[in-house]
């Protein structure tokens, strides 16, 4: 039980935080709506747009403010290491959203400094950096860079390293114009607007190319299915739930089956001493209760100290409640089917057994 | 046949038949036998004679073909529910191989059976206790079935038949796996509790139990060929105080 704790919490766990994963950079920026190049399927697919939408945008009634967010596949060249791939996400730092996220050292601010990016810890390593990459030096597209943030456990969908900087930096990196971007955040007056602006965006900006806006839930949504649904990883991810889900009811199948199967003249004695079969169902539910709970406490520890151990190694088990929740109905449900399948068993004891 | 007065249990003109795909095979013909109170019976014969049939329709374990079985005054029906309750209130049953829960300690094995027959958890342990301490293994109480001897385990399941006070107990082969001292043991307790609490049934290969017992009924090809009287020996149990 414990095991098919670990295996059914870590399975989910790594397939939430995957999930999380392929739309984080959208929620954590936030705003009502992205505006984006039409067919944008998921953030790391952001086209540069043309010149002159965000003013057009922030033409519009609703509209409070407007951000850009560039984001370009580069390569990035270090002393140590052959090039890396690596997926470049240029901010506003000077606007509210933090951006990045999990910073263990330098502050989002720092990336204001021109050609200044952050690295995540746990992509040191790929980037032949030793001990912390602060301070640290290398190209990108053939620009010199330097890490003035590092931030521990960002991770794309793709684990490809996600290099942030600010937005004037990743323009001139990627090689856009000051008015150019990947997408337009915007953060409306009034939410209620929403619908009225998701109409206007085509309609107004359809001569400056091949446009449209989405709310950022829709967005977010979007990106999770392309990566979750329509990616080979996502349906091998979702595989691997099932698997592990299928293998945690095998193991408690079996040892509840087990529990019968091994004292079928045991409980063949209880029933020749006059035990009705109710009060053995009972006794194998009391049980399976029992086993839930002996295996499922030590094996949601087990599972935190190996979120902590696979975090360290670079894989993001998210152990939110929800997934505590979700895990826990499964286990009960895979104990439910294995107590009743335990009590089937029960019921089909012939007592004539104890004297065979 | 009229039923016999006071008779613990009653069989009249049992059979048993089973249907194989190929022809119909009869385990017990036309078996009538009475137990009175206070008698030890065994029942003998070879492998295949029947016996472990015979026992289980006394038992009502095994619904008969026909005839009928009548146990301390009721007559055993077919409802599974009513059957447990006969079984619970009057009778006991000693294994060959034992049927201890191995997870279990001794006085758990006995005391579950009382709790689960409806005894308040603390009368349960009281009564396992001193039907431990009967057969000798007071000081055995909290050692599981695999830290015991073999003479131990059995003792442990006739304490465990003995602690819900039956009327009648059945024991099959109970001496097969023991060795002489062991055996001699057993009996003693056997022949104890016919001589004082109720009757009891075994079935047996073993001549050596002949000296225990009040009557043995041979039995083969499912139909009673013979029935003796036992030179019965009560004595005190060896090797306990």
């Amino acid at each position: 039980m414990t095991i098919a704790t670990v295996l059914a919490f870590s399975e989910l766990g790594i397939f939430v935080g995957l999930q999380d994963s392929s739309s984080a950079i959208i929620g954590r920026t936030g705003g009502d709506v992205w505006v984006m190049k039409s067919g944008t399927a998921y953030f790391d697919a952001g086209k540069p747009m043309l010149d002159g939408i965000r003013p057009a945008l922030a033409a519009h009634a609703c509209v409070k403010r407007v951000r850009g967010v560039v984001t370009a596949f580069v390569t990035a060249l270090t002393e140590k290491t052959s090039p890396v791939g690596a997926m470049l996400v240029g901010v506003e730092t000077d606007q509210a959203a933090v951006v990045p996220w999990e910073i263990e050292r330098g502050l989002p601010s720092d990336l204001k400094q021109w050609l200044n990016v952050s690295v995540d810890s746990l992509d040191q390593q790929r980037f032949g950096f030793a001990e912390s990459a602060l301070g640290e030096s290398f190209k990108i597209q053939g620009l010199d860079v330097r890490v003035s943030v590092v931030t521990k456990g960002i991770k794309a969908f793709a684990l490809s390293p996600y290099v942030f900087a600010d937005i004037e930096s990743a323009r001139a990196i990627a090689g856009l114009s000051r008015g150019q971007s990947c997408y337009w955040i915007v953060d409306l007056a009034d939410p209620r607007c929403s619908d009225d602006f998701l109409r206007w965006v085509p309609e107004r900006l359809g001569a400056q190319g091949d446009v449209e806006a989405k709310l950022t839930s829709v967005f977010e949504r979007q990106s999770q299915e392309f990566w979750m649904s329509g990616s080979g990883a996502g349906i091998v991810l979702k595989f691997a739930v099932f698997l592990s889900l299928a293998v945690a009811a095998a193991v408690v199948i079996q040892t509840l089956n087990a529990s019968v199967r091994d004292h079928v003249k045991e409980l063949a004695a209880l029933l020749a001493f006059g035990v009705t079969r109710a009060q053995l169902i009972h006794f194998v539910l009391w049980q399976a209760a029992g086993l839930t709970l002996l295996g499922a406490i030590p094996g949601g520890f087990a599972t935190l100290l190996v979120s902590r151990l696979a975090f360290d190694a670079g894989i993001r088990i998210a152990l939110s409640p929800a997934v505590f929740l979700l895990g826990g109905a499964g286990l009960c449900g895979i104990t439910a089917l294995a107590a009743a399948l335990a009590c089937r068993s029960v019921l089909r004891i012939p007592v004539r057994l104890v004297f065979v | 046949m009229q039923l016999t007065a006071g008779a613990v249990l009653e069989a009249e003109n049992l059979w048993k038949t089973y249907d194989t795909s190929e022809q119909e095979f009869v385990a017990v013909r036309d078996v009538s036998l009475c137990i009175a109170p206070n008698e030890l019976v065994l029942l003998m014969g070879p492998s295949g004679s029947g016996k472990t049939t015979l026992i289980s329709m006394l038992a009502g374990l095994v619904h008969p073909s026909s005839g009928r079985v009548v146990l301390c005054g009721v007559e055993l029906g077919r409802d599974e529910f009513e059957l447990s309750m006969l079984r619970r209130r009057h009778i006991g049953f000693v294994f060959q191989n034992y049927h201890l829960f191995p997870a279990l300690t001794a006085l758990e094995n006995v005391s579950e059976i009382l709790g689960l027959h409806g005894v308040p958890r603390r009368d349960a342990l009281e009564r396992a206790r001193a039907a431990l301490a009967a057969v000798g293994l007071a000081d055995r109480l909290h050692h599981r079935p695999d830290a015991l001897s073999g003479g131990q385990r059995q003792r442990v399941a006739i304490a465990r038949a003995f602690a819900s006070n039956p009327d009648l107990l059945i024991g099959d082969e109970v001496t097969a796996a023991l060795d002489s001292f062991s055996t001699e043991q057993v009996m003693h307790f056997m022949r104890d509790f016919a001589d004082r609490r109720g009757a009891v049934l075994l079935v047996t290969h073993d001549h050596r139990l002949e000296q225990y017992a009040d009557r043995i009924v041979e039995i083969e090809h499912g139909r009673v060929t013979s029935t003796r009287p036992g030179p019965r020996r009560p004595s005190p149990v060896p090797g306990l105080a």
